[in-house]
């Protein structure tokens, strides 16, 4: 496997934040919303520290092998056997989100935008696109990344100004109306989302700075969770707990009410959120898609990823074109199948393999 | 290198025949859309939905020179055309327009929806899903009214200048805060209070009455004064989806501060001693409900803070004075209460709790919310409600601070 | 008495030109084909003889029947040896031969006889008056000496020759650089010429460390290039990839500096410019203080900077020229204009035939009122549109400069406004289409610009295909390519990712210049401040007070 360039602890977390960000900001509000009701940003605060143990835990391993990804050390740890299932589990992983998120893409796209294009078409443009970012390397994504995420970022902020004046703090209350059990129940999913900043197990090897992963790791999480609170109490304080249940995408809705009165002109321009997005989604495919397609080479002890693009790229393409019939599918999956799929691979899986290094401490000695 | 070069030849050459063959699925010109501009909602008594969609006329509409290029545009360009469709849904009489209108509608410019009178009072929900389902409908530019007589009429007032009627009554909309005596309550605004337990819709009231200054038409081409003029006036208000009752002018008002939602107005009072009256300019307002309950018994305690202006002031009054101006702040702030007062008393007649003292009372107690909502709207009519009001209402008095009657004694 | 020395010297001149044309070996038939092919390596293998009569027979073969070939005998120190002087007629100027070699080898040599020197470096030390010699040993040198406008000094009996200075062409003389004008600052340009061009390179730079590399491209045109920077500034790295990359490059002629550019580009096929063509001599040695590298080409006033990021190819030296305000404001627009010449039709297209509830209803009526009765889809519009601007503006590049003005006023007059009369486009794309060639006009670097019109092609169609998401995935690809892209190695969105925070003070907006203390942060690693601290003006404080 030949060297990816290097990038900064920073540009790690960039990716962390990109891979949860873009599908996580559309579905978490009305998932979590459902459970939680008005108290879905407390169920946030829940599933942040969730994800701050997935992700510590992550990072912990993950520097014990400062020279390789989990796909390359799962093996002596593990054992051969059972460490190469658990790398093909990883890699599965990674593109089982990939493929989900090219559905999750498509699904807005043509409820809201395109209804009458063959959703292939759309998928084929996005993963086409990333599959160009794969081209560039670890380097390029990162670099892409940065700016797609400081654009989405702002553009997010700029949302929340906006609407701002509509928030209703009582809409909020009453505090903690049925008890903690659905708080609980609501931090699952967001959760399970913040878990995916685990990728810093792929990414730790090509980190020049890694004295700093565990730290940005951590504050990948927290802007992660900044953003998501801003967005769920955006959406709870605008359209209250059962309208955020009920509608599909509840961000999307309350980037449709932008409305300045002084500035009819500026009214519905979501199409602009469309823009962000369809951004912020291209990033989020190519950080799962990258992640599977390297760790695929590693698993082959293939030389170089770039073979594995465009194979990759079109059997993902064909798994999520058959994986779900409809939205309605698409949106229990992602509510109830997907949160717990995902915290298996991110918490459990992770989590063993960090036990077993304590077990195994000879395994830690090809890494350095 | 040729090799390579050929691939991406080919390669550009099949995306971009892939790119025409397939041709811009969702591409639709803007000049073969109908754009709705309002749209109105009735039910036949066979029980089909009647629909009226109304779509201007751009050559009319856009001022300049290119109006008058097509030979005849400009004697026959009415400012709109309205179609008037029958179907056994609000989808199926949108598409049944198709038989009439060569464009296509298009629902996303739509600002103004009206329900009949008779539909409303059977209920709305069945037609409402189709506007919280559409893609193209903006729940939250759409206001939504509730015709008192014909929408026919009210749809088809023409208009001198060229303008119609939709584009009209947005702009009266958008003035609303010369008065807040009419509702113009956003379409997200229904829908949401529809899904609460404790609070119910309500939603403007929109009339075509007789023009005072209406002329005979004397020539077909020449613009007149017409018969009929627009105008929004008060609320009507809603239990679960059905018109129970209306609100008049300054009763909508007294809902309006309950919400807050008056963004200005003109109040008259009479002037301190009884002597001449004030006529006031509201700049806004401030209102908190909370509820208490005590022995069982729910208390509604509403406080209003209002800011204004004195306009006019008619009679022997000294505004540069505490006193006087103390004064004046008493009577308005009676007379907001009076109109609040007015509000609530109509509403708990029909039992509809538009103010959403029910939500207010389940954020403060949710256990005992979960007792009694079902029963709210039977019990809210016996819910004592409290007015306090606080008014300010001397910032400015205008370019002169001693009436005329005292200083020209 | 001058005069007539100057008199008798012309004669001799105007007589040494007659007898050299008489041909070598009586070989005069014009009408002969056989010629012998001279390549330069084997000419250097021919060392020069001692004997004067076999080298000019030499060189006469190689020059064969030249009539500009010009070998002039002569004896010198009284006719104690015989010499030679050899050099192409036209391209020396006369009056230099005459006077520095000439006339002080003929008529004011005296050799000293007792210092016991040999004649050749006596004759060297006093006599030749010509700045720039060069002693050569081999016949290549002699005729590469020769043809880049010298004259060549041979003496009997010596097997060397000297190689003097002595070129005199018509040249265009220095002007204002036509692509970048500005309104404060200085309005030299670059010509053709490649010493004018290092002289005034010299004159902004005053450092021994401004350092020029002397190189030769092309077999038959041997394109004098020159490699310029400033030692200690510049990485040497960069230095070192740079000629390592300019000594593959072996073709046969080099007419611009294109053909190095194309050579040396990192993306070959990318449509970004990944340096800076240039004919403005301040910008190039502004360049250079930066710590980058530039290459001077003879026969072109465009000299190529590099490495040049986006963020590099976006600056005007004029930002510098004016007052910070006035250099943010000129900058911001820059960059606005920047996206608008790349999306304004792609965007208009979407808008109006996909996205047709972003706009204010009043504006779309209006809009929709226009395109009433127009036959095309909006996008075919925009695409004719565009096309049609693109070849009324390559007229009027083209047309002498009057008849170009008349083409653009008719084209864009009479064609526009009758196209929109009979209904065939509707004037909202007139000015869509308009407006957005007139903002590429902003771009600094007319290379950027040019990718700029390139790529609104492709992003149009996009936006006619898939609407906003089209132009979207567009704008993505075109900015993935850009991450990926480098020049010279360092990332051509320098600055903006890899982020530098210093850098952002010259990026979107002009920084004042006390802010702006550091070069680039990907160049002049070495050598970071430009500027001591605290340069901040201001009114008098107080230790000024005290004095």
């Amino acid at each position: 496997m030949r060297e990816e360039g290097q990038i900064s602890a920073y540009q790690a977390m960039g990716y962390q934040v990109s891979i949860v960000l873009a599908t996580a900001i559309l579905f978490v509000p009305a998932i979590t919303a459902q459970y939680a009701r008005q108290d879905a940003w407390l169920s946030l605060v829940l599933a942040y520290l969730f994800g701050s143990l997935q992700v510590f835990v992550a990072t912990k391993l993950a520097l014990k092998f400062p020279r390789e990804t989990v796909i390359q050390y799962a093996p002596r740890v593990a054992g051969k056997i059972l460490g190469k299932v658990i790398g093909f589990i990883y890699i599965f992983y990674f593109f089982y989100v990939a493929y989900f998120v090219q559905r999750e893409f498509e699904a807005l796209m043509s409820a809201a935008y395109l209804p009458q294009t063959p959703i292939i078409v759309v998928i084929i443009m996005l993963t086409l696109l990333a599959a160009y970012v794969l081209y560039g390397g670890l380097e390029v994504l990162c670099r892409v990344n940065a700016i797609i995420l400081a654009v989405a970022l702002f553009g997010l902020l700029l949302i929340f100004l906006l609407i701002v004046k509509d928030i209703e703090f009582t809409r909020f209350l009453p505090f903690l109306e049925n008890g903690v059990g659905p708080v609980v129940l609501g931090a699952v999913v967001p959760g399970g989302w913040f878990g995916e900043t685990a990728v810093i197990l792929m990414l730790l090897p090509f980190i020049g700075n890694q004295g700093k992963t565990l730290k940005t790791s951590l504050l990948a999480v927290t802007i992660l969770f900044v953003v998501m609170e801003m967005v769920v109490i955006g959406a709870v304080g605008i359209m209250g707990p059962n309208e955020t249940g009920r509608f599909l995408y509840p961000t999307f809705n309350i980037a449709r009410r932008v409305t300045i009165e002084a500035l009819p002109i500026l009214e519905r321009q979501d199409a602009m959120f469309m823009m962000i997005w369809v951004a912020g989604m291209l990033m989020k495919l190519s950080t799962f898609f990258y992640a599977g397609t390297l760790g695929l080479a590693q698993w082959l002890n293939l030389r170089s990823y770039r073979i594995l693009i465009l194979p990759a790229g079109a059997v993902m393409t064909a798994l999520g074109m058959q994986a779900w019939e409809n939205i309605v599918e698409l949106k229990s999956f992602s509510g109830e199948v997907f949160p717990l799929t995902i915290i298996f691979v991110n918490f459990m899986l992770t989590g063993f393999l960090y036990l077993l290094t304590f077990l195994k401490p000879k395994s830690l000695q090809g890494a350095s | 290198m040729p090799q390579r070069l050929i691939t991406a030849l080919v390669l550009v050459i099949v995306l971009l025949a892939a790119a025409v063959q397939a041709g811009c699925w969702d591409l639709r010109q803007a000049e073969d859309l109908g754009y709705v501009m309002a749209t109105a909602v009735d039910r036949t008594p066979q029980g089909l939905v009647k629909l009226l969609v109304q779509v201007p006329n751009p050559r009319a509409l856009a001022a300049g020179p290119r109006g008058g290029v097509t030979p005849g545009a400009s004697i026959s360009s009415k400012a709109f055309r309205n179609y008037e469709v029958v179907g056994r849904t609000i989808f199926d009489a949108i598409r049944a327009a198709a038989h009439q209108s060569p464009k296509r509608l298009f629902f996303a410019q739509n600002r103004t929806v009206i329900f009949s009178e008779d539909l409303a009072r059977q209920g709305l929900g069945d037609v409402l899903d189709f506007f919280g389902r559409s893609v193209e409908i903006r729940r939250r530019l759409n206001r939504v009214f509730v015709a008192k007589g014909d929408v026919r009429k009210i749809l088809n007032v023409p208009n001198p200048h060229g303008v119609c009627p939709a584009l009209r009554i947005d702009n009266i909309v958008r003035w609303r805060g010369q008065t807040s005596h009419f509702a113009a309550v956003p379409l997200s605004k229904v829908l949401e209070t529809l899904s609460l337990d404790g609070q119910e819709p309500f939603v403007g009231v929109i009339e075509a009455v007789a023009n005072p200054t209406a002329t005979p038409r004397v020539r077909k081409d020449l613009s007149m004064e017409p018969p009929l003029t627009i105008t929004l006036t008060g609320a009507a208000l809603f239990r679960q989806d059905r018109l129970v009752g209306f609100l008049n002018e300054p009763e909508t008002r007294g809902l309006l501060w309950v919400l807050n939602e008056v963004r200005g107005g003109q109040l008259v009072v009479p002037g301190p001693g009884g002597k001449g009256q004030i006529a006031a300019d509201i700049h806004g307002g401030q209102a908190t409900i909370k509820p208490e309950l005590t022995d069982g018994r729910i208390r509604m305690t509403v406080e209003i803070s209002v800011v204004g202006d004195v306009a006019e002031a008619e009679g022997p009054f000294d505004l540069s004075k505490p006193e006087v101006a103390k004064e004046i702040d008493r009577l308005c702030a009676a007379a907001v209460r009076r109109e609040v007062l007015a509000a609530v008393a109509k509403a708990q007649e029909v039992q509809s709790d538009v103010f959403g003292f029910g939500e207010a009372f389940r954020r403060r107690f949710p256990q005992e919310w979960k007792t009694i909502k079902d029963d709210w709207p039977e019990i809210f009519p016996g819910v004592e409600v409290l007015v306090k009001v606080d008014a300010e209402m001397i910032h400015h008095i205008g370019m002169i601070s001693k009436s005329r009657a005292i200083s020209v004694p | 008495m001058r005069r007539r020395l100057t008199k008798k010297l012309m004669d001799l001149l105007a007589r040494s030109k007659k007898s050299v044309v008489q041909p070598v070996d009586g070989k005069q038939d014009l009408g002969r084909t056989e010629t012998r092919v001279w390549e330069p390596a084997e000419l250097e293998r021919i060392p020069l003889s001692p004997d004067l009569q076999v080298n000019i027979t030499r060189l006469k073969e190689v020059f064969d029947t030249n009539p500009d070939f010009i070998v002039r005998e002569f004896d010198i120190a009284g006719g104690r040896a015989r010499a030679a002087l050899v050099f192409i007629k036209d391209l020396v100027e006369r009056s230099l031969v005459g006077h520095n070699v000439l006339k002080s080898l003929m008529l004011d040599y005296r050799p000293r006889e007792p210092n016991g020197r040999p004649l050749w470096e006596d004759m060297k030390r006093v006599a030749v008056t010509a700045g720039t010699v060069k002693e050569i040993t081999n016949l290549r040198q002699a005729v590469e000496g020769i043809l880049e406008a010298n004259a060549v000094l041979f003496l009997d009996g010596e097997a060397t020759g000297l190689v003097m200075e002595a070129e005199g062409f018509e040249k265009r003389p220095v002007g204002q650089p036509e692509t970048e004008a500005v309104v404060r600052g200085p309005r030299e340009g670059f010509v053709e010429c490649l010493a004018v061009n290092i002289t005034m390179l010299r004159r902004w730079l005053k450092s021994p460390n401004l350092q020029f590399e002397n190189m030769f491209f092309g077999r038959v045109t041997r394109t004098r290039v020159a490699l310029a920077y400033i030692k200690g500034l510049v990485d040497p790295g960069l230095v070192d990839e740079v000629r390592r990359r300019l000594r593959r490059i072996d073709i046969d002629g080099v007419f611009e500096s294109n053909y190095l550019e194309t050579m040396l580009r990192d993306s070959p096929y990318s449509p970004f410019p990944q340096m800076i063509a240039t004919e403005r001599p301040d910008k190039v040695a502004a360049n250079l203080l930066d710590g980058r590298v530039a290459i001077l080409t003879e026969g072109t006033p465009f000299v190529l900077v590099l490495p040049a990021g986006l963020v590099a190819l976006m600056q005007s030296p004029e930002d510098y020229y004016h007052f910070g305000h006035l250099g943010s404001f000129i900058r911001l627009l820059r960059w606005m204009a920047f996206g608008i010449s790349l999306l304004l039709p792609s965007l208009y297209v979407a808008v109006t035939t996909f996205h047709q509830e972003m706009l204010p209803t009043r504006l779309l009526l209006n809009i929709v009122a226009s395109r009433e009765g127009v036959p095309l889809p909006a996008v075919l519009e925009a695409l004719l549109m565009e096309v049609a601007f693109e070849v009324l503006r390559e007229a009027g590049v083209r047309l002498p400069r009057a008849i170009g003005q008349a083409v653009s006023i008719v084209g864009v007059l009479v064609i526009g406004d009758a196209a929109v009369t009979a209904g065939l486009v509707s004037p909202q794309m007139v000015i869509v289409v308009a407006f957005t060639g007139i903002t590429s006009f902003l771009a600094p670097a007319f290379d950027l610009a040019i990718s700029i019109r390139l790529l609104r092609f492709p992003v149009m169609l996009m936006a006619g295909t898939l609407g906003l998401f089209g132009v979207i995935s567009g704008v993505l690809a075109i900015f993935i390519h850009l991450a990926g892209l480098r020049s010279f190695g360092v990332p051509y969105l320098a600055g903006l990712v890899p982020f530098h925070s210093t850098d952002w003070k010259d990026i979107l907006v002009r920084f004042p210049m006390w802010t702006m203390r550091r070069r680039p942060a990907e160049l002049a690693k070495q050598n970071r401040y430009r500027m001591a601290p605290n340069l901040k003006p201001g009114p008098a404080r107080d230790n000024h007070k005290k004095e």
